[in-house]
């Protein structure tokens, strides 16, 4: 057991880690897909197959390939690359890093985990599925909350296309007004 | 059927902020160049909330739904109205700039948004609800930061903002799963319990840890607020205004929820690290204002600074003056609200640079009348509305018998006198410096006027405001 976590944290760490320090956008989303798989097997491991499956359908699959194509159709394929990712911060980023790793693995040191264990609380999809829209006992609040985040993902649409009509609708709203 | 008609009575102002941003996006497909019409629905919008928010508050309204997950309270309502209120002059002031811009569509959109995300922090009593919440009061506020095309200060400040903030919500959510983890309930009650013995697990000390850090980054706590100056100066100037008002004030207000509610046993820890964020913010926010030469800039770091003192009555927060310490944080958000946005917009009739203040008294002597209360209320000089939120801060601080915030209150004092020089260096450039060219009255500025004055009478006439504030804030149902 303690030898697929280490695999799993070495795949989830590396990746993102290569999420961070590659040079190509590309190569950045692709790593990113690593890093979700890796936590898709940690839900595995703590007996949730339903949630390891819909991290890999969702995350893997759906959100990782918007995000490339996002990439292939805003971006010209030399601005993929960016010039500098490791820059005069590197030091200070790291020295932050440490002192927070530091600080959760002495938490997690002195934390008396008692009998905690993986197993328990809701399994199945259809569970999982009462909890999300609120009718399973003592989860209303998700009922208002499966709201809000449809009037979210709205927004973000809205506020996502107001920040990426700069670059492209620039020059064509220029050209419209003269 | 778990939902009776009251829960609909309840979220009256929610209902209201989300069908008036899908009407005026809607309006918007349709009336494209219309943008004096979707900032009139905006702010018909706000008018109606804060109007059912004063209903609720009014009729003693009261309860608790979903489960207990979603509280309406006096203290939820309270906010509710700041909001609604600061919102409906920052939705005025944004008319003629959005006009200019062509997407006034998108950028009222964008403000009820952050407006529907506030309404619903307030009254959050679940974690998890408090993190959608808060996204969605953040997320468009990135974009609104970014919005400004023309200037290359927009794109750079928003990018911060986004990167910074996006840290700071993964901070907030592993704070968020460690409670969780620790108390097996996200529900604030539930929490309450985990963190109730008086020495809790380390793990849930460790979530309150960063819960405060994820929090700190949000209202601009040194040393957790590089993004703000970037980001304000970066933004149109409403947009600057109204983000540094309203849901820093929903913000600090769920905080606030969250401490009492949550972690009335662990309160000797979070009102020390609360003392000791509000020393080092205010600090850095007026020792760096005192460096700017660009107002907005130095508005972004008063607002660190401002942000300090809210964080001092945090601190305030023991002993036998709590009642006293949720009020000081109360009554600084609705006074703050008043004095800072119209400080805002008092730039964006007049300009950026501290040189464009030059003799404004000789020029337009109205505004600069106005920016002078604005700039006296910032310093906290009696009777304006900046005192009595520091004389509450200072009445809860006294009381509350613990060395730490004694000292704090003492550092709000120098803090106070410290940030004299930066506030009346505007006011002294207004007066005694010869007029520079072009800053009279541009067309369209309307509406922004009628803000700027009607904000300066309310900072003036706050002392009769504050006997009904007091009343509220002292019934407002937490504690």
């Amino acid at each position: 057991m303690i030898f697929v976590f280490i695999v799993l944290s070495a795949i989830t760490l590396i990746s993102s880690f290569g999420v961070v320090i590659s040079r190509n956008v590309v190569h950045s989303a692709l790593f990113m897909s690593g890093a979700f798989l890796g936590v898709a097997g940690f839900f595995a491991m703590l007996h949730s197959p339903a949630l390891a499956a819909l991290q890999v359908l969702i995350y893997v699959g759906a959100v990782t390939v918007v995000i490339l194509f996002g990439i292939m159709f805003t971006q010209r394929p030399q601005v993929r690359r960016f010039r500098t990712i490791l820059n005069r911060q590197v030091g200070a980023g790291f020295t932050v890093a440490l002192f927070v790793g530091a600080l959760l693995i002495y938490v997690f040191l002195q934390q008396d985990w008692g009998s905690t264990s993986a197993g328990h609380g809701p399994r199945t999809v259809a569970s999982l599925g009462r909890i999300l829209v609120g009718v399973s006992s003592g989860t209303d609040i998700f009922a208002l909350l499966f709201e809000v985040a449809s009037i979210l993902l709205l927004v973000a649409v809205v506020a996502a296309i107001v920040i990426s009509r700069r670059k492209t609708g620039e020059g064509v709203e220029r050209r419209a007004e003269e | 059927m778990p939902y009776s008609a009251e829960t609909f009575v309840g979220l009256i102002p929610e209902i209201i902020a989300a069908i008036f941003l899908l009407l005026v996006l809607m309006v918007g497909v349709f009336a494209e160049r219309a943008a004096g019409l979707v900032s009139g629905i905006t702010a018909l919008g706000t008018v109606l909330i804060f109007a059912s928010s004063a209903w609720l508050l009014a009729s003693g309204f009261h309860g608790s739904f979903f489960g207990g997950g979603y509280v309406v309270d006096g203290f939820a309502l309270y906010f509710k109205l700041v909001v609604a209120g600061s919102a409906f002059f920052a939705s005025l002031a944004a008319t003629r700039w959005a006009q200019g811009t062509g997407d006034a569509t998108e950028y009222l959109t964008l403000i009820l948004s952050v407006v529907l995300g506030a309404l619903l922090l307030v009254s959050m009593r679940d974690l998890f609800g408090v993190f959608l919440a808060l996204e969605l009061a953040t997320i468009p506020s990135y974009a609104m930061v970014a919005f400004d095309r023309s200037r290359r200060e927009s794109a750079e400040g928003g990018m911060k903002y986004i990167i910074t903030g996006a840290v700071a919500s993964s901070v907030l959510l592993y704070g968020i799963v460690l409670i969780y983890g620790a108390s097996s309930s996200a529900n604030l009650s539930g929490v309450a319990k985990a963190f109730s013995s008086g020495h809790a697990s380390p793990v849930a000390l460790l979530g309150l840890i960063l819960l405060l850090s994820g929090f700190a980054f949000k209202v601009s706590a040194a040393p957790f607020h590089f993004w703000t100056p970037d980001a304000y100066q970066g933004a149109p100037t409403s947009a600057a205004a109204f983000l540094s008002v309203a849901p820093k004030a929903a913000t600090f207000a769920i905080l606030l929820r969250i401490l009492v509610e949550g972690m009335p046993g662990e309160a000797r820890v979070w009102t020390a690290i609360a003392a000791v964020l509000a020393i080092v913010t205010m600090f850095t926010g007026n020792l760096f204002a005192l460096r700017q030469s660009n107002v907005r800039r130095m508005l972004a770091y008063s607002s660190v600074a401002h942000s300090g003192y809210v964080l001092t009555a945090f601190a305030a927060l023991q002993g036998g003056a709590k009642a006293e310490a949720v009020q000081a944080v109360m009554i600084y958000s609705a006074a703050y609200a008043a004095m800072n946005l119209g400080a805002f917009l008092v730039i964006d009739l007049v300009g950026e640079d501290t040189k464009s203040f030059n003799g404004l008294i000789r020029t337009r002597p109205m505004v600069a009348a106005s920016m002078f209360l604005f700039m006296a209320a910032l310093v906290g000089i009696p009777p304006l509305s900046g005192f009595w939120g520091k004389l509450w801060i200072i009445i809860a601080g006294t009381g509350s018998g613990s060395i730490l915030t004694y000292v704090t209150v003492g550092v709000l004092v120098v803090n106070t006198v410290l940030s004299v020089p930066y506030y009346f260096g505007i006011v002294r450039n207004m007066i005694f410096e010869e007029p520079v060219a072009g800053t009279g009255e541009t067309k369209g500025e309307g509406p922004l006027k009628f803000s700027v004055y009607a904000l300066a009478i309310i900072t003036v006439l706050f002392f009769i405001i504050i006997i009904p504030l007091a009343a509220v804030a002292g019934s407002s149902g937490l504690l």
